[in-house]
């Protein structure tokens, strides 16, 4: 079996949010839906301050709290252990949203254009993007990153991966000891995000300096 | 580090717990009084046809607040790990017997039926006053509503509220049932001293978790403080307690404007206390190293 996986080093992101960009660009997601966000924190006073950001996806749990929780079965789990949502089942009852450790279930009920002041019709990339999201996801339901499913059955990287220019992200098979991310989780202390909520997530981080 | 509470659940979720707790226990509170004899007859239609009312309301409210009502169709679909699942089920029974006692009731019929259809309906009006607390609680990442305690607040909440709204409504509509209204008014004060302890209980057993500790002091002395002060402290237990005490040992239990007043306050109060407990729901942090991180636009 394939377990995908990625694994975030944090010692490489500086967060210049290429991930984010092109995450957007890829999934055409409109404003107020982030799959890949990047969140900061702070420790320590001057002069001995440090800034750290934290990159998230879909964590894409083996053992998903937002499926559990879901009334409608519209969150599934395929058989790569990446967690999808049906948009012809899912009735927007946000109840994922709570359930998520993560922050990664995230719903929008109407379309925003980016230029509000803009007078006539959308501009063509935003009519586009706007087509694409109806097409694949839709407003009113809980969306969440698939860790670019389409990109990987073309046997591609996921875009945030692709565009990462520190090489921070890496994507793979958890399932396979001797894959990329097998190994480096193993060498460096690969860690998932609180592990309290026994949902066995696919991302594993690999600690800051 | 400031912590954010869940914006997505807000006043329409609140209304429809509210609603849904206050149509099932007004219901109970008249199948009951069903079995209480002729002088109870009057309070128990009261009791169960504003109660069903009400609670259809409230699935009105639940459904408008959906992102894809259309949907909701597949909601019983996983009752064996989702609350919502287990509660359409349970709310759907409940529906459908207590649907049939309300028809019955309406057009006086129904004879040897009524008390069994009454005793499913009072089993499954438990469950629909019982299931909003265990669907918030069953949110871990929520430690202020992942608290064992919220159901037993939701519950005496619901009866609470389902008391005084029979009492207000029966002021109107039965206004000679001076005892009967008496005996619901004495139930009442009991039931709002019991959901002061309850909710000092399920607050202090919020602080156990820096995020339950930060939902208790947006709740005591923050954002919801003076929700929750004036409106539910205040405006629903402890003024509409004083009035019924009032009431009922300084003038016999004869003052129907003071069940009124009660009620209207009292309802009004249980309705913001399901807002700030909702409202009060921070989220957990996450934790990479020694750097703890506030998850945004949840």
């Amino acid at each position: 079996m394939t377990r995908h996986g990625f694994v975030i080093d944090l010692k490489r992101c500086y967060g210049c949010y290429s991930c984010s960009v092109a995450c957007k660009a890829a999934n055409h997601t409109p404003q107020g839906v982030d799959w890949a966000k990047c969140v900061s924190a702070e420790i320590g006073t001057y002069p001995s301050a440090l800034r750290q950001m934290l990159p998230l996806v879909c964590q894409q749990c083996a053992e998903p709290a937002c499926m559990d929780v879901c009334p409608t079965g519209a969150t599934q789990q395929d058989e790569n252990g990446i967690v999808t949502v049906d948009p012809d089942l899912c009735m927007g009852c946000k109840t994922c949203m709570m359930a998520c450790p993560y922050g990664a279930r995230q719903t929008v009920s109407t379309f925003e254009t980016y230029f509000p002041d803009a007078e006539g019709e959308l501009d063509p990339y935003e009519a586009y993007c706007l087509e694409q999201w109806e097409l694949k996801n839709g407003f009113g339901l809980a969306t969440k990153c698939d860790y670019c499913k389409d990109r990987i059955a073309d046997g591609k990287d996921p875009a945030c991966v692709e565009a990462c220019p520190a090489k921070a992200r890496t994507f793979g098979d958890l399932d396979d000891p001797e894959s990329e991310i097998s190994i480096l989780i193993r060498r460096n202390a690969g860690f998932q995000l609180n592990p309290e909520f026994g949902t066995d997530p696919s991302c594993y981080y690999l600690p800051p300096r | 580090m400031k912590m954010k509470a869940q914006t997505k659940w807000g006043w329409d979720h609140a209304i429809y717990l509210f609603l849904g707790g206050l149509g099932a226990a007004t219901y109970v509170i008249g199948a009951l009084a069903g079995y209480a004899g002729e002088a109870w007859l009057g309070i128990s239609k009261v009791g169960i046809i504003s109660g069903v009312i009400i609670l259809a309301i409230g699935y009105v409210v639940l459904l408008v607040g959906l992102g894809r009502p259309m949907n909701a169709i597949h909601a019983m679909k996983c009752p064996g790990t989702s609350w919502i699942s287990r509660g359409v089920i349970i709310v759907l029974l409940f529906v459908i017997f207590a649907g049939i006692h309300w028809l019955l009731t309406v057009f006086n019929a129904g004879g040897g039926l009524l008390p069994i259809l009454g005793f499913i309906g009072i089993v499954m009006g438990f469950g629909v006053m019982l299931y909003t607390g265990f669907l918030l609680a069953a949110n871990r990442p929520i430690a202020f509503w992942a608290n064992p305690l919220l159901p037993i607040v939701f519950l005496a909440s619901a009866l609470y509220s389902g008391l005084l709204a029979t009492l207000l409504l029966s002021s109107i509509f039965v206004p000679d049932a001076v005892e009967q209204m008496k005996f619901l008014a004495v139930h009442s004060t009991g039931l709002a001293v019991f959901l002061i302890l309850a909710m000092a209980l399920y607050i202090w057993g919020t602080h156990r978790t820096p995020e339950g500790r930060a939902a208790a002091e947006m709740l005591m002395s923050g954002q919801f403080s003076g929700m929750f002060w004036v409106g539910v402290f205040l405006m629903g237990l402890f003024v509409p307690l004083v009035l019924e005490l009032i009431n009922l040992y300084g003038m016999g239990g004869t003052a129907i404007g003071m069940h009124i007043l009660a009620g209207i306050l009292g309802l009004i109060g249980m309705l913001l206390l399901r807002q700030v407990i909702l409202g009060c729901g921070v989220m957990a942090r996450l934790q990479a190293a020694r750097f703890e991180y506030v998850l945004p636009h949840i």
